[in-house]
């Protein structure tokens, strides 16, 4: 699950072929590699930018996810991109993703309010809107 | 034959008591970290709905009534899902171009069996399977009913705006709807997530700990759940007052947001979730028996039986796409239909229907004698909207100006169609009448109308 938009993504342990369609996040297929969870990506539309500089992708891009545990609160996060109609050679991120140790801590919700502006000003209208 | 019915009514119970016996005995696995395993894919889509249908005077029937009621249904949705007429044409301008049909509903074919009854509602208490409202609940709900006034983007429904999905799919209740009637269950150590497919909302449901202050509100509410056995409790507080009135195509429900709300999870047999859930509001709600508890309670009761495995694969996408649709008829196609195997009432309570039996209350132009023949298609019938919106592009956003498009077109039905003639609650949009408290008689009421119904669901009387 992920704060961000409350996306959900499923993980299939078994491969059930070629997604069927593409789709804003793709079909994902994972196995474990020692303590690695590796994971598959392809069938991701070509209609998301991987920044909001506009870096972009085609719906043949494949990620090859891998999340290492590095100790009980570090989560090692690698991410190889090989898209060869975009790119010219597979390349890779990563970075450390740490543990939330607050008791309290918990995904918060973001439900994307249509014209915040109004959310956020309309009180500022000469005759607000009820 | 009518005694024999008789009896068969009487023995009911008698019958259905070694069968609770047996799911009774019925332990839920383990998780690797000890706790009931509710994890899968589950499903509650069927023909019952919240509330005894007004035409149906019992909200339990017999087999022999399922049977009809089922008849009635399904044939009218068959009749919705033909081609349309060769030659038919397109509609005049300015005419109405209807929604989508049957073809793209997954809403089920059958009524749903819970403890060994036939519901025709999902309300158990009161009795007679309606709302128990008090006229000041009748008052509140009218005064909370979204989704009319379109001058601010903040006015329509929380469903057309896709922040919640639409008529209570995300709970509590966690009610059906014409599709994606989809849950997927997910458990670690102290958390049970539900993943809702209707607007892939999650209710993350956390075992033990605090609600928040009061007056922090949040989508589907604040979520605490414990195992009480083999039985998850879930209380839910600090719900958002724009989610307390909610509706669907077929039901309409009002729950203040300062109810108390109690919902409870068990697994009965390997592929069935019993799900239960109990709403007290001291003021909304009103029942004879108000004196004996001091409160009100309204008490639906959900079935929940096992999807076809990887539907919810196709969240990130719209269900209106004719690729999804494809996608959903190839897993149904290569998943055998699972039969439940612990007990006789949970196999015959595996209602869900595969998703290429697509099943919709609106009509299609090839049948316009059948018009107002149902609420939903009078609704279709008075409420379309004069553009092909509703079917252009499959992105969320334009969907949901789509959807925008065809419900501003419902401001102006305020005109009584040909449709009222069948049933007085048709007047106006039937969704915004105040739902009349009615007795059950004991008995299945079919009018010789509605005898015409189930031999001919497209004949007009």
């Amino acid at each position: 699950m992920y704060e961000y938009a409350g996306a959900t993504r499923n993980i299939l342990f078994s491969d059930p072929g070629p997604p069927p369609v593409d789709s804003w996040m793709g079909q994902s297929v994972g196995r474990w590699e020692g303590n690695s969870l590796v994971v598959e990506v392809t069938g991701q539309n070509d209609s998301s930018w991987l920044d909001r500089s506009g870096n972009h992708h085609s719906e043949r891009m494949r990620v090859t996810e891998r999340h290492t545990p590095d100790g009980p609160n570090h989560l090692r996060y690698e991410a190889t991109i090989d898209d060869p109609e975009s790119f010219t050679r597979p390349w890779k991120i990563l970075m450390t993703l740490y543990r939330r140790v607050g008791a309290d801590a918990r995904l918060q919700q973001f439900k994307c309010v249509e014209f915040v502006e109004e959310l956020m000003y309309g009180n500022l209208r000469r005759e607000p809107l009820k | 034959m009518k005694p024999l019915m008789h009896l068969a009514r009487m023995l009911a119970p008698l019958l259905a008591a070694p069968l609770v016996a047996v799911a009774a005995d019925y332990k839920a696995p383990r998780t690797a970290f000890g706790d009931p395993d509710l994890q899968g894919l589950w499903t509650n889509a069927s023909i019952t709905v919240l509330e005894r249908p007004d035409r149906i005077s019992k909200p339990v029937v017999t087999p022999e009534e399922a049977a009809v009621i089922e008849r009635v249904v399904n044939s009218r949705l068959a009749a919705d899902r033909a081609p349309t007429a060769a030659g038919t044409g397109a509609p005049a301008a300015g005419g109405e171009v209807r929604g989508y049909n049957t073809f793209w509903l997954d809403l089920g074919s059958k009524l749903a069996r819970v403890n060994g009854e036939i519901r025709t509602s999902w309300i158990v208490d009161p009795p007679d399977g309606r709302m128990p409202y008090s006229s000041e609940g009748t008052r509140s709900m009218r005064a909370s009913v979204t989704g009319r006034i379109f001058d601010d983007p903040e006015q329509p429904s929380l469903g057309e705006r896709c922040i919640i999905g639409y008529g209570s799919t995300g709970g509590p209740p966690m009610l059906n709807v014409l599709y994606n009637n989809h849950y997927q269950i997910v458990q670690s150590p102290g958390f049970v997530v539900i993943v809702v497919e209707m607007n892939h909302d999650a209710r993350i449901i956390r075992l033990g700990g605090a609600h928040p202050p009061a007056d922090m509100k949040f989508w589907l509410g604040d979520l605490i759940g414990r195992w009480e056995g083999d039985t998850l409790v879930v209380e839910t507080t600090n719900m958002h007052p724009a989610q307390a009135y909610t509706a669907g195509t077929r039901h309409r429900l009002y729950i203040p947001s300062d109810a108390k709300i109690v919902e409870r999870f068990r697994r009965v047999c390997a592929e069935e979730i019993l799900y239960e859930l109990t709403v007290e509001h001291a003021r909304a709600y009103t029942q004879a028996w108000r004196a004996l508890r001091g409160k009100a309670q309204m008490k639906p009761m959900h079935l929940l039986t096992p999807s076809v495995a990887a539907l919810l694969l196709a969240i990130p996408l719209t269900a209106k796409s004719p690729e999804v649709s494809a996608h959903h008829a190839l897993a149904a196609e290569s998943t055998p239909t699972r039969r439940c195997s612990c007990a006789a009432r949970c196999r015959a309570s595996s209602g869900s229907t595969p998703m290429r039996e697509c099943t919709s209350w609106s009509r299609s132009r090839a049948s316009p004698r059948a018009s107002g023949r149902s609420r939903a298609a009078r609704r279709t019938r008075c409420c379309a909207p004069a553009s092909t919106a509703t079917r252009s592009g499959s992105a969320p956003r334009s969907w949901c100006a789509a959807t925008r498009a065809r419900t501003t077109s419902a401001r102006r039905c305020a005109r009584p169609t040909g449709a009222t003639r069948l049933s007085p609650t048709g007047r106006k949009c039937s969704w915004a009448r105040a739902a009349p408290a009615r007795r059950g008689t004991g008995r299945i009421r079919l009018s010789p109308r509605n005898r015409n119904k189930i031999t001919n669901p497209v004949r007009r009387s």
